[in-house]
């Protein structure tokens, strides 16, 4: 941690307003990225990202310096939204997920393909919600399966099924996307494999 | 099983990681996006509104302490008083009882004047003593007569065998002698033939 975000991070616990002010827009837009890849608008990111920012000053007596700020910040986020996942969770639930399995050409155009951040945030945003949130939380956050079943309320076996469908389901998604972007370049070639 | 090293563990039945996810883990990971305007002015609302509303909160405990304080306080001043008033309410009414309903029983008046000594308490006694006094001529007059009865009993004893404080001619009966000692002195005499 540089010393500039210690000095930073002293003043925001004596409660100096400039210096909240400093902080926040130092990491506000990662705070809302990550709140907004758990959610489907941008309004609720926004109340998900309110909350952490509040949580974050709160308790930012109890971070510790050896560990990274980023990331700690990151956990509050996530844990918000997670909260606001669960809240919202009834509702959601029974909505029908329809299976959409991976195939082979799927498989190869997705490890051929360069993606971009669009093209990454579409096949995430096209994955059931439940899939989705265990992918991230298991592959992008680090979080492990037990962790992630006391988050969601789940068994530990629920959490390794969802993960396992959700990472089939985007790998056609962006397989899919490989394909249409480039139909007559590799692809024929791994058909004839 | 698990080529990345930074990627997270997989279990045993779970298939590698493909080079997408990885990528997708990158790209999410370090995703920024600008948050609506306005949240950073709703983050230092709630923030304010979070440093006024703990001062209301932190009252409760001083108010709570001091309510039970006054309420200590006054359980023990009552408690005080309530020491404080037998003495001065029952004192008088029960010397005054004892004395004229049954003026054997006068030694137990000197031991509760004796139990409080204090001078608020002799004077409020003061206004009692001339009902004392009264009732002391009364039972004088009583022993008296008394006193005669066994005169008249022992008869033919000459005037050195009747003890002094017998003797009506000499010295008044005190009001501290009780009819007690008078009995003990009669059970020791010896008629003469």
């Amino acid at each position: 941690m540089d010393q500039a975000l210690k000095d930073l991070l002293e003043r925001c616990k004596a409660e100096d307003r400039s210096a909240q002010t400093a902080l926040y827009r130092r990491f506000a837009s990662k705070v809302f990225a990550t709140a907004l890849r758990y959610t489907d608008s941008r309004d609720e990111a926004a109340d998900i990202a309110q909350e952490s920012w509040v949580k974050v000053f709160r308790h930012l007596a109890k971070f510790k310096e050896f560990n990274s700020f980023e990331g700690w910040v990151r956990r509050i986020t996530v844990n918000t939204a997670i909260t606001h996942y669960r809240r919202n969770l009834k509702h959601r639930y029974h909505d029908d997920v329809t299976e959409t399995l991976a195939t082979p050409l799927d498989l190869e155009a997705s490890k051929k393909a360069d993606f971009t951040m669009s093209e990454i945030q579409t096949a995430m945003a096209a994955l059931p919600k439940g899939y989705r949130t265990v992918v991230q939380l298991y592959l992008v956050d680090g979080y492990s399966h037990k962790e992630i079943a006391e988050m969601l309320g789940v068994d530990v076996n629920t959490s390794k099924s969802q993960l396992s469908r959700g990472r089939k389901q985007l790998q056609a998604f962006l397989g899919a996307m490989s394909r249409r972007a480039t139909p007559n370049t590799d692809l024929p070639s791994a058909e004839k494999k | 099983m698990n080529q990345y090293n930074d990627m997270p563990p997989l279990g045993p039945g779970e298939s590698p990681w493909a080079d997408h996810e990885v990528q997708l883990r990158e790209v999410l990971n370090g995703a920024e996006e600008t948050p609506p305007e306005g949240l950073e002015a709703r983050i230092l609302e709630a923030l304010d509104a979070q440093t006024i509303q703990p001062n209301a909160t932190n009252r409760a405990p001083w108010i709570a302490a001091a309510v039970a304080g006054s309420i200590v306080v006054a359980s023990i001043w009552m408690s005080s008083g309530e020491e404080l008033q037998p003495p001065t309410a029952t004192v008088p009414v029960e010397v005054s009882a004892e004395q004229v309903v049954e003026p054997v029983r006068q030694p137990s008046l000197k031991q509760t004047s004796e139990v409080a000594p204090s001078k608020k308490e002799a004077v409020e006694q003061q206004p009692s003593e001339g009902a004392n006094e009264a009732s002391q001529a009364v039972v004088r007059t009583e022993e008296k007569v008394a006193d005669r009865q066994k005169l008249e009993v022992l008869t033919g004893l000459g005037s050195s065998a009747i003890p002094a404080s017998l003797d009506l001619n000499r010295t008044p009966i005190q009001s501290s002698q009780t009819q007690s000692d008078t009995v003990r002195l009669t059970g020791t005499l010896k008629l003469k033939q």
